[in-house]
């Protein structure tokens, strides 16, 4: 971590490329999405009684 | 679809971070639509947000009195005086015996986490067999240890199906050493839960091995991030060419593994002299560490704020964050984050098993071995 925390501090593309990809990762994560996804579990659980990961992850993964 | 959910943290009252994911989950499954929620807190404020239903615990009566309407009609927070005379016809045994009832028939709550909790804990889900049985819903979603005991009670009178939300488990909290009441009733939750909704894959994995759980009934559910206020955003960093800020933010506490960072300061204090360190947080290890930075002969480059102003700061400094986590990371969750989210250089690490960092963004992967 050291390292990793005198990287950044010294290195400004380093500094610059993490600003810029970290917010366009983090700007992805949002509640709506979050919101589709417990949705999910919600129908396996009313419909069938019971959930299964496996065909959660199937039917969530266009959620991006 | 309707669901009953219990929680024991929500905004505008927030003692943690349990209270930013309850309303964000809530409010992510209200922009659906067609999900009607009905939250059940143990002490409103009656400033929360309306978009969903919010039932006081604290004026829900599980001891038949004689009330009347004009009488009471004023006095709630939360839900009103009529849905107080639904919950009375559904009193289902003869708790008289409890202590601090008051001239409803209802159990007070002190709100928040007081030295009785564990005695708050099961009153709450005493309440919740009185929901169970006069609410019309399709499912039940408990957040956290404290309400677990609610949900499986629900469950138990209802029949429906239970989902748990693990946002932390003791073994993150003690580093492995659990509380054995804790464990005792998380694990009693997820035995009795439907599905187990984990903060992040480490998460579940420590629900699956540590508390032995099917792995098919887990899933892995990570918080999102707020966008930053407007106040925040409003601020213009103040940079100094010559000098950076590297800032902790988070409780210090051992969960977080506050020393790593301070070791890591010293370390990097080592090489250079032209960078300041900040922990802009506050929790039972503050004194511990500024005793640590003071051993390693760094504080007169190490900060420690206090959350608020901390976290203030560091959004003036324009500085580098650094959210460490011992045992897991919720995947940049809460508000705090959002801090994070706006800054330059974000830097998230977490441990897997005590042995490395990685970075959080697997694109930018940073690893480093301890």
């Amino acid at each position: 971590m050291a390292d990793a925390i005198y990287s950044i501090c010294t290195n400004d593309s380093l500094y610059q490329y993490l600003s810029e990809e970290g917010l366009k990762e983090v700007d992805q994560i949002t509640w709506e999405k979050v919101g589709l996804r417990i949705r999910e579990c919600y129908n396996q659980l009313t419909g069938r009684g019971w959930f299964d990961n496996w065909e959660y992850l199937q039917a969530v993964k266009n959620i991006k | 679809m309707k669901v009953l959910m219990f929680g024991w943290e929500f905004p505008p009252k927030i003692y943690g971070g349990l209270a930013v994911a309850s309303y964000g989950i809530t409010k992510g499954l209200s922009l659906q639509g067609d999900v009607q929620t009905t939250f059940c807190l143990p002490k409103p404020t009656g400033e929360e947000e309306k978009f969903l239903n919010i039932i006081n615990m604290s004026q829900v009566p599980v001891v038949w009195r004689d009330k009347n309407y004009d009488d009471i009609r004023d006095r709630f927070v939360g839900h009103t005086a009529v849905d107080y005379y639904r919950f009375r016809d559904h009193l289902y045994a003869d708790f008289n015996y409890l202590q601090g009832l008051d001239d409803l028939g209802c159990i007070q709550f002190a709100g928040g986490y007081p030295g009785n909790l564990h005695e708050e804990i099961n009153n709450f889900s005493i309440i919740a067999g009185v929901l169970a049985r006069s609410e019309d819903f399709d499912l039940i979603h408990a957040h956290d240890w404290l309400t677990y005991p609610a949900g499986v009670h629900a469950k138990m009178v209802s029949g429906k199906p239970l989902c748990i939300h693990v946002h932390a488990t003791d073994f993150d909290r003690s580093r492995g050493k659990v509380n054995p009441t804790v464990y005792g009733i998380e694990k009693n939750g997820m035995d009795h839960a439907d599905c187990i909704m984990c903060v992040s894959e480490l998460t579940r994995q420590t629900v699956i091995n540590q508390y032995h759980q099917d792995p098919k009934k887990c899933v892995a559910m990570h918080n999102a991030v707020y966008p930053l206020s407007e106040e925040y955003q409003a601020i213009v960093p103040n940079k100094t060419p010559d000098e950076k800020v590297v800032t902790f933010l988070g409780r210090i506490t051992m969960q977080k593994g506050p020393e790593y960072f301070v070791e890591a300061a010293a370390k990097v204090l080592q090489r250079t002299h032209n960078i300041r360190f900040c922990m802009a947080g506050s929790g039972d290890m503050m004194n511990a560490m500024i005793r640590m930075a003071a051993e390693r002969g760094i504080a007169d480059r190490f900060h420690f704020p206090g959350f608020r102003l901390g976290a203030f700061r560091h959004r003036s400094s324009g500085g580098h964050a650094v959210r460490l986590s011992v045992y897991h990371l919720q995947a940049v969750g809460l508000r705090r984050d959002s801090e994070q989210r706006h800054q330059s250089g974000l830097l998230g690490y977490r441990r897997y098993g005590g042995r490395h960092l990685q970075h959080l963004h697997q694109r930018q992967s940073l690893s480093v071995s301890f």
